[in-house]
């Protein structure tokens, strides 16, 4: 128990001194953290909203509506690119020491989670700003936290043990967040979209989770009230954490002999 | 189990070599047992040894023989392929230069890091650093990214880090050898303290070093457990191997008489880089004691007698023949040969052995490990043709009963010594 409680201590001591050292070196430091994001969302909300004159979907402002599932994304790719390449640049705690490696890819979705809790509380600071109040929903933005953490937790094992091993995998990730990012309804709404590909968009699980910040803030709907798609994302989620840790514990012990 | 700190239970690590690494990746899913993607290598081979707690054990061994890989299963970096390791008590270990530094962080940052790593509190760890700095002496660098460190001031961190954690049992590989005489004989002195109530484990290729601190030494060869014992034993065994020989010829007793010398002298082992014309030959040297012995050690003061047994493949004119004595780290010590000492030598006839004996007494060299580089010339000191130099063809060591290492090459003996009052 003493060792579990020592391993938890360990893994948040990890990701703040990783926090700190992403950005070591830039004069702005973690600012940078917080800068690129609001950039990002500002130029999307520039070219639809300004340029392209988009209308407000669902009667809500555009830089809201967008900003819900922009927020989630930013986590969720942050956190795989980082966890993906955790163990590779940390392989001088792998080869040099008795070190509990697995701890690794969850260190650095801690890191981003520290930059993803700011960016909540300044999607309710939005929210307010705009006029619209507190609401119960609002809430349930925690289930869909923890959903993305668990989904995030299963990837990041998988593709963090592989990369050691293939070097593509890194690219390959970059390449499959690149092309996720447009094909989630992120920054468009699934309705534009025909009837019959709907199911297609809907077996991303990514998609469960940008939908869910939005059901919280903005369409206030319960999780529940979409069980077939809770189903299928907790099924997903759950294999998913399956095969990352099988894939993990399997290619463990060649780690040091590899890195 | 009570008072051992480690126990190696027929411990072998079997790399797999592959020609790409998706191969590694394939071989890990594989579902039958028949596809090789791999060829196989033993770096370990049934290793079996148990460290008492509170002893100190040096463990030795050609490069390339599979000390590191068993000290790094030991700490629990790599896992053996078959066998187990059990270890009691918390390790702190300098592997292979390293210790776990984050190469972008400073100094002070890494000192941070490890003692996270090791669960220490900041706090505790603050009250630690102003040790762990002094230790290591390196000055301003300590603030510095650890990228930027020379080997030596690496090494000086990662000791006084891993000294400052207060292991049960502590693993240094080698890395001392990287430091300055005066590092090394700091480190070796908080070794010496450390002793007393810690488990120590030691590689190094000083065997002077190991005999002094170890109560036990391992001797790897090759993957296999040569042999385990006592120091000076192990050593002895050691150096006529690395010599080139088996300790059997060692041993030989006095009945010898000068004409077994002939056929006593040690081949030269075909792995020794060999220079020259080929136009003569050395077929072999060793060194005697005045009891025609052979011998691998001598001390201060003996008399000894390098022989060399030389063939000539061609007639040369004015042959010189001689010796470098070199220390470890290839300092030429001394050299003499026929030409300066005044030896005429006789033309040579061809396809048959000389023998050449120089015989001197010791000098008053500091204690270590030499290596005697016979050469065969022909002309003059000034001018003259290499035909054959073995480098490095017989080690010898020099041992004798100075109590304390100091530095410099020299011995000063019989030095008498007066305070004048004024």
């Amino acid at each position: 128990m003493n060792e579990f409680r020592k391993t938890i201590k360990l893994t948040f001591e990890l990701s703040k001194t990783d926090l700190k050292n992403r950005y070591i070196g830039s004069i702005l430091g973690i600012l940078w953290g917080f800068i690129q994001p609001l950039i990002t969302i500002l130029i999307f909300w520039f070219v639809f909203q300004v340029g392209f004159k988009s209308i407000p979907v669902d009667d809500f402002p555009f830089i809201l509506w967008l900003m819900c599932a922009m927020i989630p994304w930013f986590f969720l790719s942050d956190s795989l690119s980082g966890a993906t390449n955790s163990i590779i640049e940390n392989s001088y705690l792998v080869k040099k020491m008795n070190f509990k490696v697995g701890i690794l890819p969850v260190v650095k979705i801690l890191s981003s989670f520290y930059i993803h809790i700011f960016f909540i509380i300044f999607l309710f600071l939005m929210f307010y700003i705009y006029d619209y109040d507190f609401n119960i929903y609002n809430l349930q933005v925690i289930y869909y936290l923890i959903a993305s953490i668990l989904l995030l937790l299963g990837f990041s094992y998988l593709t963090s043990s592989l990369v050691i091993f293939l070097k593509d995998i890194g690219h390959f990730v970059n390449m499959i967040l690149q092309f996720c990012f447009w094909i989630t309804p992120i920054f468009w709404s699934i309705d534009i979209l025909p009837e019959k590909y709907l199911f297609l968009i809907k077996l991303n699980p990514v998609y469960y989770i940008t939908e869910g910040y939005r059901y919280s803030f903005i369409y206030h709907q319960w999780f529940w009230e979409k069980p077939n798609l809770t189903l299928y994302f907790w099924v997903f989620t759950i294999l998913n954490l399956a095969l990352g840790y099988f894939v993990y514990r399997k290619l463990r012990s060649h780690f040091a002999d590899v890195l | 189990m009570d008072n051992l700190a480690i126990v190696a239970n027929d411990i072998s690590k079997k790399y797999k070599l592959y020609d790409k690494p998706i191969d590694r990746l394939k071989d890990s899913f594989r579902l039958t047992k028949k596809e090789k993607y791999s060829k196989e290598f033993f770096a370990l081979k049934n290793i079996n040894f148990d460290v008492k707690k509170g002893e100190s054990v040096g463990i030795i061994g050609k490069n390339g023989s599979g000390k590191s890989t068993l000290l790094k299963i030991i700490t629990g970096v790599l896992t053996p392929t078959s066998g187990s390791i059990n270890v009691s008590g918390n390790i702190s270990a300098i592997l292979e230069l390293g210790a776990g530094f984050n190469p972008d962080y400073t100094g002070i940052q890494n000192i941070f890091l490890s003692g996270t790593i090791m669960g220490y509190t900041k706090e505790q760890m603050e009250v630690k650093v102003p040790e762990i700095v002094e230790f290591a002496d390196i000055g301003e660098f300590i603030n510095q990214p650890v990228k930027n460190y020379s080997s030596g001031m690496y090494v000086r961190l990662a000791f006084a880090v891993a000294i400052s954690v207060d292991p049960d049992i502590l693993i240094v590989d080698e890395a001392l050898s990287v430091g300055d005489i005066r590092f090394q004989q700091k480190c070796l002195r908080k070794i010496e303290e450390m002793k007393k109530d810690k488990t120590i484990l030691f590689v190094s290729h000083d065997l002077l070093q190991l005999n002094k601190f170890c109560d036990r030494l391992i001797w790897i060869n090759e993957g296999h457990l040569e042999a385990v014992g006592d120091p000076e034993d192990i050593t002895k065994q050691y150096q006529a191997f690395m010599a080139g020989s088996v300790l059997g010829n060692y041993l030989v007793d006095d009945s010898i008489n000068n004409e077994d010398k002939v056929t006593d002298i040690e081949p030269i082992n075909n792995s020794l880089q060999v220079f020259g014309d080929n136009k003569a030959v050395i077929k072999g040297i060793s060194i005697f004691n005045d009891g025609n012995k052979r011998i691998l050690q001598t001390k201060i003061g003996e008399e000894i007698n390098i022989s060399m047994k030389v063939r000539f493949n061609e007639p040369l004119v004015n042959p010189i023949i001689g010796f470098t004595i070199k220390d470890r780290i290839g300092n030429i010590v001394t050299q003499t040969n026929t030409f300066i000492l005044n030896k005429k030598m006789s033309q040579t006839l061809t396809h048959k052995d000389y023998i050449y004996n120089f015989t001197f007494i010791v000098p008053p060299i500091k204690r270590g490990t030499y290596t005697v580089s016979p050469a065969v010339a022909s002309g003059t000191q000034f001018e003259h043709t290499q035909h054959c130099w073995v480098h490095d063809a017989l080690i010898i060591k020099v041992d004798d009963k100075q109590e304390h290492d100091l530095e410099g090459f020299m011995v000063l003996d019989n030095v008498s010594f007066d305070a004048i009052q004024s």
